[in-house]
């Protein structure tokens, strides 16, 4: 394999098409395509270490969520990025990966985890950084920066055993320290009322409008 | 569970019976999440039969702080801070790292003064991790010796990073487009000396444990990583290396000035935990070595790029 059959895979499989990239080579590839496409990197061009599988959500576009993946080859050194759309906006689907590097199998779960994105064909695709049974994906950009207020993952075990459950000292979500209590004082950006969750909910209400950030004084 | 009766003085007999009958159902344990051992605080679900294990789910979001989500939120030299927190082993790397990315991003090019600095602490911090590494990992299969060694080498890590950044643990040290600050006088000279009085120590490590009888009866063919295996489930760094597969960065796509050091990449054979050891081992003399060639050969000029201040503006996009 050579750098040339890199960046030739377009020509080579046509239903790719080249990806702006400021390092390595960078492809799109459609969704229904994308297992034979990862197979012939992996089977033909050498392309043996599954880096990462990541996604990115292109908020209020459509189709909203890409699902990246980074390929290394360890015999001829060199990096690929190839990059599907998901099928669907708001639950979004993509096919797994896990056949063809098992190092998928929670890469997969973590971008499931955190983007919502159910990969087809996974094995066991549960959450791999939040508690089961959290109702959030938290990298979605609709989700704020101080998190939402949810009930303790121990539901069950109050239930069982009476015994009460209290918060950790972290409170107000996984992320950041919420509005109110002793975080709030050591953490002033927990005060910003411009990105708290109660103002988001009403933005959210209204028709959508970025907001604007002052620009800093030269 | 069948239990037979055998007289207690027959050690013969049971030890038969143990071997044949005796054969139970397998014990699930939960290691962690606070457990003293478990230094990142992870849960480990293991299933053992004896003392093998022979299933293990990891639960590992207890230390998820949403980095991403943090980094979203502000400009890319405000993130600095939080890299030191991604490992605190060897933070001083993953400021440099992140900055590096963000370079890359801007098409921005860092005078070689700078690179040669960040190449040296790169290093430092690869001394730092397998310091750490080999000390707890020698502590855990008995050698406490060991660890007594390297940690008191790893606190003179700590004071030369303290003299170069100001703090001991949360180093901040890179910017985008350059470093914090320029090397105070006389610290190449404190460096040279620190790794002048490693290597006798290294040698005194690998006197102590790599021939011991004992620790090789507990890492010779124990926890083998085969390389199919190891590329398979995407293992990178000296664990990749010990598995036998010869991937490192820093010879196949030099960054920062690495194809100006001479340096040696050590590969293991069978992929066990000893491979494993021996490879950090001989990681830390070829540091050794690209530290007095960075020293030997440190440029002058600027520690930033001037260009840099054009191009970091305030993102115009929040969510």
């Amino acid at each position: 394999m050579t750098t040339e059959a890199i960046d030739n895979l377009s020509q080579k499989l046509e239903y790719l098409s080249n990806r702006p990239s400021l390092d390595y080579p960078a492809f799109n590839c459609p969704q229904d395509r994308i297992l034979d496409c990862l197979q012939y990197c992996k089977k033909e061009l050498g392309f043996d270490l599954l880096c990462d599988v990541t996604a990115i959500d292109h908020f209020e576009t459509s189709p909203r969520f890409e699902v990246v993946y980074h390929l290394y080859s360890t015999r001829n050194p060199a990096y690929v990025r190839i990059v599907t759309p998901c099928v669907g906006d708001e639950n979004p689907e993509a096919a797994s990966v896990t056949g063809i590097w098992a190092a998928a199998d929670w890469h997969e779960r973590e971008t499931y985890d955190m983007f919502g994105i159910q990969f087809t064909g996974h094995p066991d695709l549960r959450r791999i950084l939040m508690w089961d049974g959290y109702p959030y994906y938290p990298l979605r950009k609709e989700f704020p920066l101080a998190g939402h207020e949810v009930d303790l993952p121990a539901a069950d075990v109050v239930e069982r055993t009476g015994v009460k459950v209290l918060p950790a000292p972290m409170m107000g979500g996984p992320f950041h320290a919420g509005q109110t209590g002793p975080m709030s004082k050591r953490e002033p950006r927990a005060d910003d009322e411009s990105w708290t969750e109660t103002k988001l909910q009403k933005e959210l209400e209204k028709p959508h409008k970025p907001r604007e950030l002052s620009e800093p004084k030269e | 569970m069948a239990i037979k009766e055998v007289s207690i003085g027959d050690i013969g007999t049971r030890a038969a019976f143990a071997d044949g009958e005796f054969k139970g159902e397998e014990l699930m344990i939960n290691m962690g999440p606070s457990h003293p051992a478990t230094h990142g605080v992870l849960r480990l679900k293991v299933e053992l039969d004896g003392e093998t294990v022979v299933k293990c789910d990891p639960v590992i979001g207890y230390l998820h702080r949403g980095d991403e989500k943090i980094a979203e939120n502000m400009t890319y030299n405000q993130f600095v801070p939080y890299t030191d927190r991604l490992d605190y082993i060897g933070p001083i790397h993953n400021n440099i790292t992140f900055a590096i990315a963000v370079e890359k991003l801007a098409k921005l090019e860092v005078p070689p003064r700078c690179q040669a600095i960040r190449v040296l602490c790169c290093e430092l911090a690869r001394l730092q991790s397998h310091l750490l590494g080999c000390g707890v990992y020698a502590m855990d299969t008995g050698a406490l010796t060991v660890f007594m060694y390297t940690f008191t080498e790893r606190e003179k890590l700590y004071t030369l990073m303290e003299q170069l950044t100001g703090a001991r643990f949360t180093t901040s040290y890179a910017r985008i487009g350059g470093l914090a600050r320029d090397i105070p006088d006389g610290w190449l000279g404190r460096v040279l000396k620190f790794v002048n009085e490693l290597e006798p120590v290294l040698d005194e490590v690998d006197k102590l444990v790599s021939r011991n009888r004992i620790f090789y009866d507990r890492t010779v063919g124990i926890g083998v990583v085969t390389a199919e295996d190891a590329l398979a489930y995407g293992l990178t760094g000296p664990n990749l290396r010990a598995a036998g597969v010869p991937v490192d960065l820093r010879k196949d796509h030099p960054y920062s000035g690495y194809e100006q050091y001479d340096f040696d990449v050590p590969i293991g054979r069978n992929g066990d935990s000893y491979d494993r050891w021996l490879v950090r081992l001989e990681e830390m003399y070829q540091t050794i070595r690209i530290i007095r060639q960075v020293i030997d050969k440190m440029p002058e000029g600027l520690w930033y790029a001037e260009e840099a201040k054009k191009i970091l503006r305030r993102a115009k996009t929040k969510f």
